[in-house]
């Protein structure tokens, strides 16, 4: 007992020395606020080693640490002056902190307009306008730019990659029954019902999770109410919302159809997702983000954005937010941290980004990788995203981005809800407003 | 001065904790009590509305429906964590204690799920019993019983009780190390006695551990009382923020995060208006239904230490 | 003792060894599969293996450092559990031996930490720490954590209340003091209550996620569950690795406790309180 009691004092002696020696180099947090009012002597900094402390997006670490690290790598080499120290500590936890102890990092990752977080950080006066750097705009759609933009500033790098949810196929499974990519929507209800009369489930759904069976419903929204959600997001609310019960009303026929299988309502995303690369199902939805997994499995994998019935592919509009930052208002060196904005919004980070981690370009002038993004990028129409609509809907009082996915969702796939009703219950829940 | 200290000497021991625990514990505590009396996104500018949060949670009927599902989810818990649980760990302490055969391996096997993150023991148990890839259900199939075969985990019907299996799978043996390390205090003579006595097994269980392990079982209920009002991570990461199908799966500190920090998804979202100042207030309501059962409990104890 | 326990007691045997096979499956399973190359658990899950590698455990070693985090883990777990174990029983033999007025309110108050999520208070927190220059340094979460001591105090106060009052009144008379009777002999009698503390405090030490989240933001200081989650959160597109790090950040722990759980199970006192 002694002796054990000794060495553990020991230990604990000398681990305490080795954290200080350790934490010694660590500087403090930044609560200068001075800095935003430099800005307008900048020449003053540019010839001056600095570090700028930028917070990457930790749920994201292991897919975008080594695009990173060749993104910094170059920024440092073209600007030798400025050092960057790059962590993926912007965790929207340790991000809501530093918003509210006033500790925010120099650059930190934003989700843009996806999210209001961006707006309401813009609008309390937290990040940097970025109007007076005259950030190069040319190269982009307007999409990119809404992205960046509140109350008509500049706040984050553009984006250049978009996101939506595809469907994935087992190549060999459809050649084993001679079925093609489908044209139209019915081609698609005709493979599925193919696939199911030969005794293979059509499509890999996680009906357990909110989100893994909100894919389904972010998929199909445009193929049957792209014009309604166009409306929607004009602010025009009084309009017929028959469509989109049609498309609520698929989702039921499908589970009924056993188009995914016996047990959806109890399979989860995982399992979804490793049922589809064990081959037991012929087909998943799944993000385009996931596309590297599916190719690191070796199988024989093709990608197809779902068809209507005249057939025309959508995608659903979505910009990744791999590279899209914004700075600090507090920030002691605002002129270099535009210099690093400028950079990821510039062709060679985004390159970098497009070969590590892949991606659709929504600029022209990036190289594609790899033939299954050729493949992804094969659609015809960038449609709405449903999710995205309704929450720019939303306000204190409606919320039906939520009712869509954690309501709707589970319901009418249990049958306990009509589409109908469902998209009445989404008619409702707007006129909340 | 010295003398009052010498006619108080657990002041000393009381001292260091104390100071540490009120400064890095009860403090930030009060601070944040303070957030639900203001209408507050964690962005922008507070606003005061005093008693307006709460006022609001009782009397929108959303979030009452919301909150009385969680609770009686978490009631569930409690429940079963004091009807099956404690009874189990009990039993599974007694064995190690009475030196059964294998007892450090049991020891070792009943606890080493503690060590295993929570994501990884939801995935294994996907590998096991998932409806399409999941080992148990090879295993049905092999032995004939193929049409049996389902995804257990998502069961929606089970859904509570699914959370609270996993859950017992890996949190059972901290309770089991207290009442192991309770009846290594009890004397070994009056065992021994007993046992001189012809008292069998259990008998010696229920006449002599039992007794002495009282105020360890008292204070167990009270711990998965807590338990089962703060448990959060697997029912997040089975059931989502929003709590699963129906919101089946939906716990206290579960419905608290997602008033908190719900629109914190990669698809983005918005930020809800009040989602701070409400949160706040559900945790503190929250808090008082665990702080009024913390008293009675311990105010029974001594009572009955006094008898 | 007697070796036979009655048939009743061979069920619940029984019942044991399956239940803890199954445990021990578990962990087999893990082990196996994080020796497998990702493409074999994707698309083979339950398959016969087609090869084994220890690229997952290269990975993380050497490429990820894997390492250095894990000092990290051990540097802040034995420095909060000693501070622990030396405060939390110093706390409850004061609040357990003597007797005073606000006896009962001051253990209420010791178990208010348990009953408020630390998300809410941790903004207070992170002011005080980045004035003491604290952030981004280990001392921050093991001063947090180790003032974190409501479920120590609370099981250990009920053992330092049922010590025998006459070894303690023995030992005054005899001339020790208060402080030479707590640590010389109140301290040693009360241990196998004070393992059992010590295991479970580890496991939420080694397991706690949000304050190292939020205090410390360099890689190098993270610790082994935030390296954890960067592969869980993406668990299909790292799952080899994910594999990989549960074993490893499962093991050595699990092998200390191996160690410590038989001091328990033999009763490291069982002398003392005869004598």
């Amino acid at each position: 007992m002694k002796k054990i009691a000794k060495i553990l004092v020991l230990v604990l002696t000398l681990s305490l020395l080795v954290s200080m020696v350790a934490c010694g180099k660590t500087s403090g947090q930044k609560n200068d606020t001075s800095g935003s009012n430099d800005t307008s002597n900048g020449d003053k900094t540019s010839s001056e080693n600095v570090t700028l402390k930028v917070w990457g997006d930790p749920d994201n670490q292991a897919v975008l640490e080594e695009a990173f690290k060749l993104i910094n790598q170059a920024f440092e080499k073209k600007y030798p002056n400025i050092k960057l120290d790059y962590q993926f500590s912007g965790s929207f936890d340790a991000l809501n902190v530093a918003v509210q102890s006033n500790s925010l990092p120099d650059l930190f990752w934003v989700q843009g307009n996806k999210s209001t977080k961006m707006a309401e950080m813009a609008r309390n006066g937290y990040l940097l306008n970025l109007d007076k750097y005259n950030l190069d705009t040319s190269r982009y759609p307007q999409g990119s730019i809404d992205y960046a933009t509140v109350d008509g500033s500049i706040y984050c790098s553009f984006p250049a990659f978009t996101d939506y949810v595809t469907m994935y196929y087992n190549k060999d499974i459809f050649d084993k029954y001679g079925l093609a990519k489908p044209e139209t929507w019915d081609d698609f209800v005709k493979v599925c019902e193919t696939l199911k009369q030969n005794g293979e489930i059509p499509i890999a759904l996680g009906g357990k999770g909110d989100w893994d069976r909100y894919w389904f419903l972010q998929l199909t929204a445009p193929v049957f109410y792209n014009d309604l959600l166009g409306s929607l997001s004009e602010g025009k609310f009084d309009i017929d919302y028959a469509p989109m019960a049609k498309g609520f009303s698929v989702f039921r026929e499908f589970v009924e159809k056993g188009y995914f299988g016996s047990d959806v309502a109890a399979t989860d995303g995982a399992g979804a997702q490793l049922a589809f690369t064990n081959g037991k199902t012929a087909m998943i939805i799944d993000g385009t983000w996931n596309n590297s997994i599916y190719e690191s499995t070796g199988l024989n994998i093709g990608r197809f954005a779902i068809p209507d019935n005249n057939g025309k592919r959508y995608s659903q509009s979505g910009f990744s937010n791999f590279l899209t930052y914004a700075a600090s208002s507090k920030t002691k060196y605002p002129d270099e941290a535009a210099k690093y904005i400028e950079f990821l919004s510039s062709k060679d980070a985004q390159q970098i980004m497009h070969e590590k981690v892949g991606g659709i370009p929504v600029v022209d002038d990036i190289d594609y990788a790899s033939e299954a993004i050729k493949e992804m990028a094969d659609f015809d129409i960038i449609g709405y995203n449903v999710y995205h609509v309704l929450s720019a809907v939303a306000n204190e009082n409606s919320k039906p981005q939520e009712i869509l996915v954690s309501d709707i969702g589970p319901r009418v796939m249990l049958g306990e809800l009509t589409g109908e009703k469902a998209a009445e219950t989404i008619k409702n829940e707007i006129a909340k407003r | 001065m010295i003398a009052f200290f010498k006619k108080r000497p657990y002041i000393f021991f009381l001292l260091p904790g104390f100071i540490l625990y009120t400064i890095f514990v009860i403090y930030p505590i009060f601070a944040a009590i303070n957030i639900s009396f203001f209408e507050w996104n964690g962005i922008s500018e507070k606003v005061f509305v005093g008693l307006g949060n709460y006022i609001e949670l009782f009397t929108n009927p959303e979030l009452m429906s919301q909150m009385t599902n969680a609770l009686g989810h978490s009631f569930t818990l409690f429940v079963l964590t004091v009807l099956l649980q404690i009874p189990i760990q009990i039993i599974m302490a007694y064995m190690i204690y009475i030196k059964s055969k294998g007892k450090n391996f049991f020891q070792v096997a009943i606890f080493s799920p503690q060590f295993i993150s929570t994501p990884i023991i939801v995935f294994i148990f996907t590998l096991l019993f998932d409806g399409n890839i999941g080992l148990f259900n090879r295993i049905l199939e092999l032995i004939g019983l193929g049409h049996l075969t389902r995804s257990w985990l998502g069961i929606p019907e089970l859904g509570i009780y699914i959370v609270w299996i996993m859950i017992t799978w890996a949190g059972i043996g901290v309770g089991m190390v207290y009442f192991i390390g309770a009846m290594k205090m009890i004397s070994f003579d009056e065992i021994e006695s007993a046992y001189l006595e012809g008292a069998g097994v259990w008998r010696r269980l229920y006449y002599i551990v039992l007794p002495q392990i009282k105020t360890t079982i008292l204070n167990l209920v009270l711990a998965a009382y807590i338990f089962g009002m703060t448990i959060f991570d697997f029912s997040y990461i089975l059931g989502g923020i929003s709590g699963g199908i129906n919101r089946n799966v939906d716990v206290m500190s579960l419905f608290f995060y997602r008033m908190a920090f719900g629109d914190q998804n990669p698809l983005g979202g918005r930020v809800n208006e009040n989602s701070m100042g409400m949160g706040t207030t559900i945790a503190v309501v929250l808090f008082l239904m665990l702080f009024i059962v913390a008293i009675f409990q311990i105010s029974l104890m001594y009572r009955k230490e006094e008898e | 003792m007697d070796k036979h326990h009655g048939i009743a007691a061979g069920i619940v045997k029984a019942f044991l060894w399956v239940y803890c096979s199954f445990a021990v499956f578990i962990l087999g399973y893990i082990l196996y599969n994080s020796f497998r190359p990702k493409k074999d658990i994707l698309t083979n899950t339950l398959g016969s293996p087609s090869g084994f590698t220890f690229d997952n455990y290269k990975k993380l070693l050497v490429d990820d450092k894997f390492l250095r985090f894990f000092l990290n883990s051990v540097i802040i777990l034995v420095a909060s559990l000693l501070l622990i174990v030396i405060i939390s029983s110093l706390t409850s033999y004061g609040i357990a031996r003597y007797s005073f007025k606000l006896k009962k309110a001051i253990r209420v108050y010791f178990l208010i930490g348990l009953m408020f999520p630390a998300q809410l208070g941790i903004v207070p927190i992170f002011l005080l720490m980045s004035k003491l220059n604290l952030v981004d340094n280990l001392l921050s979460v093991i001063i947090v954590s180790a003032s974190s001591i409501s479920m120590p105090v609370f099981m250990l106060s009920n053992f330092f209340a049922k010590l025998p009052e006459e070894i303690h009144e023995a030992a005054i008379i005899d001339g020790a003091g208060e402080w030479t009777t707590f640590y010389k002999i109140m301290f040693p009698m009360a241990s196998p209550v004070v393992f059992a503390v010590c295991i479970t405090v580890s496991v939420q030490i080694w397991n706690q996620f949000f304050l190292p989240l939020i205090f410390l933001t360099s890689e190098k200081y993270k610790t082994v569950p935030l390296i954890i989650m960067k592969y869980t959160k993406n668990l299909f597109m790292t799952v080899d690795s994910a594999m990989a790090v549960s074993i490893l950040s499962t093991v050595p722990i699990l092998i200390l406790f191996i160690i410590f759980s038989n001091r328990i199970i033999e009763g490291v006192t069982a002398g003392a309180v005869k004598g």
